[in-house]
């Protein structure tokens, strides 16, 4: 892997960094004493900084040191944490987010004034207690600055590069430091330095007093003393290193990350004897002439006097961590994962596709062949094409949370900027859904939260008045429905105001004056240029959103529908395929042309029955085993005639989302699993039609949009019911 | 004043009471010296009333141990029960060892 892709690695990890900073903030916000996110926002500032040193971003290392230094001073207890600190560190992760992403003077724009507020706020801070005063000459060195400078300071050996995939790892280092004697009379404590290297996971120390004088020449003041640290920490090698940031200029400091797992990833536990030996505690020599005896070795080597009780045990101790992050490494290697970029995985997708095409083609063949070895062979071939289908779908699969991280920072500028006080609650972010329909959803949810939040959501004022409490809820909910997925924006805030919508509908000529069908009037937001708001506010109110909502979730076979109770809230439900690429479904012909129906809504096909249909007009009704089915007749729908085929027509049973209807059909074909392609713009105004596909014979079939068609019925009847009344 | 010195003629008795820091090593230091010169077979530390205390009284004590050792003298210590602070801290630093045979009763 060269420089850069190591670089667009770096890139999409500090966007995920920045990510997670900005959700750990708005967290923090909610609990400002949370020692756990503090830490953790410092620790992602932390490796911003030093892996953007790493790959060059000079003007965003030193823009984000001044952040971690501010969180330094936070999680120091120097600076409380408050709504100020929270904005202006949000204000700064946008910034970062402009450095990262090359928009230099998006970022030189708010740099100057961030920096200077920054400033400002740590001028605030308490002075730094004695314990932590730092020699003027290491301040503002990192680790990185370490890694950089390393052949000039004293035996400091130089820092690897953190390892991403390292994250969340455990790790054991051993870490040897000797102080300059005179490191406490520069202020130093170094009792502090040990916590603090306590805060980062579990540490033994074993100081080597094996230096310390006698009385008549000891200088109390000066330090004679040594140490051995073994720390196990899933926190990375370069944070390691930034607690000894400000001692490492006055001290011996080698920090080394011992093997805990063999070539083949299984855990390296190493003998007590070579830790022993390694920890310099004991001679190499010694080794074979304790080892051979029953006893366990360190036993020996204490009994016979080689070592001391309190080396014995810090190796000891050592041992247990470096087995205990080697067991952890061989549980995880299960579930380790790689970063493929997304093109790769289109491009598999796309080679799945014709696939699945070739393997029709096959059977197809194989079938008119009449030849056993070769319809075998094509059964075989698949199965496997199924299974590999699957499993490149599912690789897609990425759960809601990844667009879901977004929104707590969207609602919190909201609130800021509408003056509410707004509470976001996501449920089922585990949802998994294509990722290329996730990146689709982004824009349409972020429309639909601004509206809930302008004008779903009345002021704190309002609400009082109203009896509800001051804050206005807003929840997304995530849930799987068979092979959709279902996400639902509700608040509970005024409702629609039908009869204001329907008036603006009158006035634009979109309805009848006479038009009282609350589910049209609610469809009418949903128009382009439609808006009720008697004027514009920065968030939203220009008509321009739910329009887009609609075409963005039609262009992914997706629905959405409105619900909503005037006082009680609106819920918005967007109903999307879990997939967009390959379905399984049922081929149908209609007046010669193929349809493909969705295979999970099909509950059966039957003939049509002699008594055939009931009720009025050309649609119909038939009679299930007692249950009263609507008929639509897809000749009808699609303008095709009457045919010769009308006799031997069978009704295809499809349920979506609880609609039950019978799809009247000339002949089901066959089960298929068929590559959804994309279609011209012609057929995209065409609703009931979700998208095409190329069957075995290269012929052409049009996939139907089930749900669009029980729709389009159901406003028929509505109609219908209309006339008669 | 961090350390009083107690003479007997078969046990010096070293009472330190209050913090044991970096601030008070050199007097610490000492008094140390002092209870070594007075040739008394046995030093005791009394830590009863230690309070705060850092890396470099441990390493005093450590040197104190080493230098009566070296001449075939004991260090007695006194006044530190097994679950006082100080005990903690010394493990934290590496450093147990310099309130080993301390025991908890005056």
């Amino acid at each position: 892997m060269n420089f850069e892709d190591n670089k667009g690695l770096f890139v999409e990890e500090a966007r995920e960094l920045l990510e997670s900073i900005e959700s750990r903030l708005l967290e923090l916000e909610q609990a400002p004493g949370d020692e756990a996110i503090i830490d953790d926002v410092f620790r992602s500032l932390h490796t911003v900084k030093g892996s953007g040193a790493m790959f060059g971003f000079e003007e965003m290392t030193a823009f984000a040191h001044g952040l971690e230094s501010l969180f330094d001073d936070v999680r120091k207890g120097r600076l409380g944490v408050t709504g100020e600190i929270v904005g202006l560190t949000l204000e700064s992760v946008d910034c970062l987010s402009s450095l990262l992403e090359g928009r230099d003077d998006e970022a030189a724009r708010a740099r100057g004034s961030i920096e200077s507020r920054l400033e400002a706020v740590r001028r605030g801070a308490e002075p730094a207690p004695e314990a932590d005063a730092k020699p003027p000459a290491a301040a503002g060195s990192s680790a990185t600055d370490k890694a950089g400078t390393a052949g000039g300071s004293k035996g400091i050996v130089p820092i690897a590069a953190d390892d991403p995939s390292e994250a969340g790892l455990t790790n054991v280092y051993r870490i040897r430091f000797r102080p300059d004697a005179d490191l406490l009379g520069r202020g130093v404590k170094l009792e502090n330095l040990f916590s603090e290297l306590a805060e980062l996971g579990a540490v033994v120390a074993v100081a080597d007093a094996s230096r310390v004088p006698e009385l008549d020449a000891l200088e109390p003041s000066s330090l004679y003393l040594s140490w051995i640290l073994t720390l196990s920490t899933t926190a990375s090698e370069a944070d390691v290193s930034s607690v000894f940031m400000f001692v490492e200029d006055y001290a011996e400091l080698k920090i080394e990350r011992l093997p805990v797992v063999d070539a083949e990833g299984k855990p390296a536990v190493p003998p007590i004897g070579e830790l022993l030996a390694a920890r310099g505690a004991l001679e190499r020599d010694s080794i074979d002439e304790i080892r051979g005896r029953q006893k366990p070795f360190g036993e020996l080597a204490l009994e016979a006097g080689k070592v001391s009780k309190p080396e014995l045990e810090a190796a000891l101790a050592e041992q247990r961590m470096a087995k205990a992050a080697g067991q952890e490494r061989e549980n995880k290697k299960e579930s380790a994962s790689i970063r493929v970029r997304k093109e790769k995985l289109d491009y598999l997708v796309d080679a799945v596709g014709e696939l699945v095409i070739l393997q029709a083609r096959l059977r197809q063949a194989a079938t008119e062949a009449g030849l056993d070895e070769f319809s075998g062979i094509a059964e075989d071939l698949s199965r496997l094409t199924d299974e590999l289908r699957d499993a490149t779908m599912n690789i897609r699969m990425v759960p809601l949370d990844e667009s879901f991280s977004g929104f707590p920072r969207l609602v919190h500028d909201l609130a800021a900027q509408l003056g509410k006080e707004l509470t976001l609650t996501l449920r089922g972010g585990a949802t998994e859904l294509d990722k290329n329909i996730i990146e689709s959803l982004k824009d349409p949810l972020v429309h639909i939260i601004r509206n809930s939040a302008d004008h779903g959501v009345e002021s704190p004022e309002e609400r009082e008045r109203a009896g509800k409490p001051r804050a206005g809820t807003i929840t997304i909910e995530a849930r799987q429905q068979g092979s959709r997925v279902e996400i639902e924006i509700a608040d509970d805030g005024a409702g629609l105001d039908l009869e204001r919508v329907r008036e603006r509908g009158v006035e634009r000529g979109l309805i009848d004056a006479s038009e009282r069908d609350p589910e049209r009037i609610k469809s009418l937001i949903f128009e382009p240029g439609f808006s009720t708001a008697r004027q514009t506010t920065g968030v939203s109110g220009r008509g321009v959103g739910m329009d887009v909502v609609r075409s963005n979730l039609r262009r992914l076979r997706g629905d959405v529908s409105i619900a909503t109770e005037r006082g009680r809230g609106t819920a918005i439900t967007l109903s999307i395929p879990l997939t967009l690429v390959i379905v399984d479904g049922l081929l149908v012909r209609v007046g010669g042309v193929h349809y493909v129906v969705n295979l999970s809504q099909v509950l059966e096909c039957v003939d049509e029955p002699a008594s055939g249909r009931a009720g009025r007009g050309a649609r119909g009704f038939i009679d299930l085993r007692g249950k009263t089915i609507p008929i639509v007749d897809l000749r009808e729908r699609f303008g095709l005639g009457c045919g010769d085929e009308r006799a031997d027509r069978r009704l295809v049973i499809i349920d979506d989302d609880g609609s039950v209807v019978a799809l009247w059909v000339d002949a089901v074909v066959d089960k298929q699993q068929v590559v959804i392609k994309p279609f011209t713009m012609d057929l995209r105004q065409i609703a009931s039609i979700a998208g095409a596909t190329v069957l075995g014979d290269g012929s052409v079939a049009l996939i139907l949009n089930s749900r669009e068609i029980i729709k389009t019925l159901r406003r028929d009847e509505r109609a219908q019911t209309k006339e008669c009344t | 004043m961090p350390v009083t010195l107690i003479n007997d003629t078969t046990i010096q008795t070293l009472l330190v009471v209050g913090p044991a820091t970096v601030a008070e090593i050199d007097e610490l230091g000492d008094a140390f010296r002092s209870a070594v010169a007075s040739g008394a077979p046995t030093v005791r530390v009394d830590l009863s009333g230690l309070g705060k205390l850092d890396v470099t009284f441990l390493q005093l004590l450590v040197s104190l141990r080493a230098t009566l050792a070296r001449a075939g003298r004991s260090l007695s210590c006194l006044g530190l029960g097994p679950d006082h602070p100080a005990r903690r801290q010394a493990a934290a630093l590496g450093l147990s060892v310099a309130f080993d045979g301390c025991g908890g009763q005056r």
